[in-house]
Order: structure tokens, then C-alpha cells, then sequence
């Protein structure tokens, strides 16, 4: 096969234009967000005819992959300090939220009217409420007759974020599994079934009579498990898309890191308790351009036009403009190894 | 007999280990500086797939080991994922990240010794408002 002589600098200079431009921007992490991805993903292809892969690996291996600097960005529910982005040349902003809730599996109840206590969850955690008909169950729940039935805990076996934000709540809770077991993304769970990811973790509560696990409710409710009442400080909570959006515009970022937020002291007083903040993960200082401008574009088109998809999923946007000014402010801080910043939007959420 | 050539066996081993080690340092001390090899060590146990939240805990004891640690190599268990403890909490203002690692440590000794035996030891992190952790190593039943 033979080319004319004319034809190889133009090959040549066909080829370089294209290395230059993004036509495809890979990211991985957080498998409670991947159902949502995939149809930002689409949409956005759609309206930029840029192609996004997204990868449901979890929370862990998103940072490891991130780290590795083997994807464009990561999103991840467990939040990583300062001192630790810092470490790793990395910036971490808030792209949605989500409520993770406690799902069981068991028939002939009427779980939508059953309480599970905040302390109660952490001691069939923690092996001693074993049984479903459990004195302290039961008396949670005069008006349903609880079964007696062993208790089936499923976790995430994998390093979860869910689990991250699952356990800090059980840590705020129950003094007793703050001491002993804390928080953690992987644990030495005292009792029950590992599984892999979400969709491992809502396949064993529904193929298991007795079981309670936790998930994301958009998960929980595609799958339609059954979500019981949560009692915290004697305030009986009912999961409800409102209660989250209420309780995720009440809180605050603590500091710029985005590590962690915080319910202002006249916040919500009944506020679901445990919200899980999905945060992006991308380069501070990319040696490529490309690298980070193309996930900054996928996110500025999230924050001003992914609204109404993510909330189809039962997530919670970002819409607070206190809240995108300071990711706009962290955007700012993104400069390639010339010190030029890589974000030269306009502004967020405009 | 045999006790003078363990001796003698020990003080050639620990020159030679010296020697290794100025070499090393030689080496590494020139073109990077201790906060970048830190950042390697954690980068390196995120890689491997630790656990984010300790992974640093972690790489900073690491860091205290090759500097004034009362322990000069430390050996973390093949559970240490699963049997960390992470504690957070705010002191007043302040938020306090708490991580605690169950480890073998072998003690820093100087002069002479015949034996260095590994203890149990704990590790523990002590972050304020995500700033750099400050570490501790805890003997286990001291007695």
C-alpha cells in the first residue's frame, strides 16, 4: 500500500490537532453515584460532544486511581483533609449529596411504620440485638409484631464510602462503637455479610429474609427495599426527598477543604442524620492542561445544568450559591505548571 | 566461643548497616526533600489500597521512624485495614481527627545489644482542624 508524498505532512498535522483536543474525559470512583453519571455522561455528550467515562469502582479505589493519576477526576463520599490534599496535589470540591439510609428485609412487616433507634442500629452493628423481636425492638415498636427471626447485618465489604459516612453516624450515636470500632470505610465489622459495592450490597438485603443493611435511598428505592423510621435523640425521622434537601442546604462547609460541614446551631431539628457529600477529586497542578480542564467543563455544566437529572435520581445538587462560590474560589487555585489558572469560566451556577 | 563470634557477627553487621544507611542517605538527601519522600510513602499506601483515612497516619509514622522515633522500624500487621480505629470530635473550635493503628515496632537502641526484639505498639495520629498529624507511639502492656 502506498501513499502520495503529499499526503504524510498533512497526516502528521491531522494527527497532532487531534492529541491536542479532549474528546474524552475518564473519571472513577463512588458506586453509589454511578447511575447518575452515566445520564449526566449522556446528556453531556449530547450537548458537547465530549464523551465521559465513568468507572463504579467505589469511593477507595477512586482516590487510588486519582492518586495513581490514572483518570481525569474521581468522586468519592470519603472526604480527605487538607493536610492530605496537599500531600497529594489534589482539590476536592462537593458535586452532590445523597441520604444513606437503613433498608430491610423483612416480609409481612410494615417496615415503613417500624423505628430503628440510633443506638439500636448500632448494637445490631455491634451482634447484641440479634433477633428481630429484641425487647428493645419491640418496645420501639408496640404497635407491630416483630418476628423472631436472627437479625442478618450486611456491609460493604469493599472501601466504601457509604460506609465512611454510615459509620461516623454510628459514631456520633453510640459511644460504645465510637470506642471500639469508630469510623471507617472498611472495617472489622463485629458481625454480619460483607458485600461488594451498592449494587452487591442491595442484591444480598433483598435475597436475604431477616436482613438490614444500608444504601443510598435512590438505590433503596429503585430496588424498592423497605426503609424503617430513625429515631435520633427521641425525634422519629421519616426518610422523604424533602427532609434531605432541607437537611443538606442546612449545612456548611467547615473550611474550604470541603472535609467536612456542619449544621449551623439553629439548624433543622429533625434533619436526616446521615447524608453522604460526594466530592470531585482532580489535580492541583495537572502537567497536561487537559488533564483537568476537561473535568472542570463535565462540572461547571453540572452545577448549571445537571440539577433536575441529579435530583430525578434522588440525589441532592448543589445549589446553595455560598456553597459554588467557594468551589469557584478552590477552581481558581487549579494552575498548570506555568502558574495560569485552568478554570477561566465565568462563573458557577450563572 | 559462640557468644564472642555473635558479638563479633553483630558488630560487623551493625558497620555494615551504617554504612548502608550513610550511603542512603547520601543518595536520597540531595534531590528530595523529607516532605516530598512523605508524600511518596503515602501516595504509595493509597496505591496499594489502604485505607484513605489512614493512609496518611501511616506514612507520618514512617516518617517519624527514619527521624527520632523511639522505634526504628516499624511492621504493620496484614489487618491493619480492617482493625484501624478512626475517631473524630471537636475540642472547643477545633476539629480533631483521631487514628489509631495497632503496629510492631522494634525499639531504637544505642551501643552495643545482642537482640532486638519487635513490641506491640500503638500509633496514634492526632490531627487538628486537617493540619499535619502529630504522631505518638504507645508501648502495648508495658508492665
Amino acid at each position: 500500500m502506498s501513499y502520495p508524498k503529499w499526503a504524510v505532512p498533512i497526516l502528521m498535522v491531522l494527527c497532532a490537532l487531534n492529541s491536542h483536543a479532549q474528546t474524552e474525559i475518564t473519571g472513577a470512583g463512588s458506586s453509589l453515584a454511578y447511575p447518575v453519571m452515566q445520564e449526566l455522561a449522556r446528556q453531556f455528550k449530547e450537548h458537547k460532544k465530549i464523551e465521559l467515562i465513568y468507572s463504579s469502582v467505589g469511593s477507595g479505589e477512586g482516590i487510588r486511581r486519582i492518586a495513581a493519576r490514572t483518570v481525569d477526576f474521581s468522586l468519592s463520599d470519603i472526604p480527605l483533609t487538607q493536610y492530605e490534599l496537599n500531600s497529594q496535589g489534589l482539590v476536592q470540591f462537593p458535586v452532590f449529596a445523597s441520604a444513606i439510609v437503613p433498608v430491610v428485609n423483612l416480609p409481612g412487616v410494615d417496615v415503613s411504620r417500624m423505628t430503628i433507634s440510633a443506638i439500636a442500629l448500632a448494637n445490631i452493628y455491634i451482634g447484641k440485638i440479634s433477633r428481630w423481636d429484641d425487647p428493645v425492638l419491640q418496645e420501639l415498636n408496640p404497635h407491630i409484631n416483630l418476628p423472631d427471626l436472627p437479625i442478618k447485618a450486611v456491609y460493604r465489604s469493599d472501601v466504601s464510602g457509604t460506609s465512611y459516612v454510615f459509620t461516623s453516624f454510628l459514631s456520633k450515636s453510640d459511644a460504645n462503637w465510637n470506642a471500639i470500632y469508630g469510623i471507617g470505610s472498611r472495617l472489622k465489622w463485629p458481625v454480619g455479610q460483607g458485600a461488594k459495592g451498592s449494587e452487591g450490597l442491595v442484591r444480598t438485603v433483598k435475597a436475604t429474609e431477616g436482613a438490614i443493611g444500608y444504601v443510598e435511598f435512590g438505590a433503596a428505592t429503585s430496588a424498592q427495599l423497605d426503609i424503617p423510621m430513625v429515631q435520633v435523640q427521641g425525634i422519629l425521622i421519616t426518610a422523604n426527598n424533602q427532609l434531605f434537601a432541607e437537611s443538606f442546604n442546612a449545612l456548611t462547609p467547615v473550611r474550604s477543604s470541603f472535609y467536612k460541614f456542619a449544621a449551623a446551631p439553629s439548624g433543622l431539628q429533625n434533619s436526616w442524620p446521615i447524608i453522604a457529600i460526594t466530592n470531585a477529586l482532580v489535580l492541583q497542578h495537572p502537567s497536561q492542561d487537559d488533564d483537568v480542564r476537561g473535568s472542570l467543563a463535565f462540572f461547571s455544566w453540572v452545577y448549571q445544568s445537571g440539577s433536575s437529572v441529579i435530583k430525578s435520581f434522588n440525589l441532592l445538587p448543589l445549589e446553595s450559591k455560598k456553597g459554588i462560590a467557594l468551589v469557584e474560589a478552590q477552581w481558581k487555585a487549579i494552575t498548570n505548571e506555568k502558574g495560569r489558572s485552568l478554570w477561566v469560566g465565568e462563573g458557577l451556577g450563572r | 566461643m559462640q557468644l564472642f563470634l555473635s558479638q563479633v557477627h553483630g558488630f560487623f553487621m551493625r558497620i555494615l548497616s551504617l554504612v548502608f544507611l550513610v550511603g542512603l542517605l547520601a543518595t536520597t538527601a540531595q534531590g528530595s526533600p523529607v516532605g516530598t519522600r512523605l508524600d511518596k510513602v503515602y501516595k504509595q499506601f493509597i496505591i496499594q489500597g489502604e485505607r484513605p483515612e489512614i493512609s496518611s497516619c501511616m506514612a507520618i509514622a514512617f516518617k517519624a521512624v527514619r527521624e527520632n522515633a523511639p522505634y526504628e522500624a516499624i511492621t504493620y500487621p496484614d489487618d491493619v485495614q480492617d482493625s484501624a480505629l478512626v475517631q473524630e470530635d471537636f475540642e472547643g473550635e477545633h476539629m480533631v481527627k483521631l487514628v489509631t493503628i495497632s503496629a510492631e515496632g522494634l525499639p531504637r537502641k544505642t551501643g552495643f545489644y545482642l537482640s532486638n526484639t519487635p513490641e506491640k505498639i500503638q500509633i496514634v495520629c492526632y490531627q487538628i482542624d486537617e493540619g499535619v498529624p502529630i504522631v505518638k507511639f504507645n508501648q502495648v502492656n508495658r508492665k
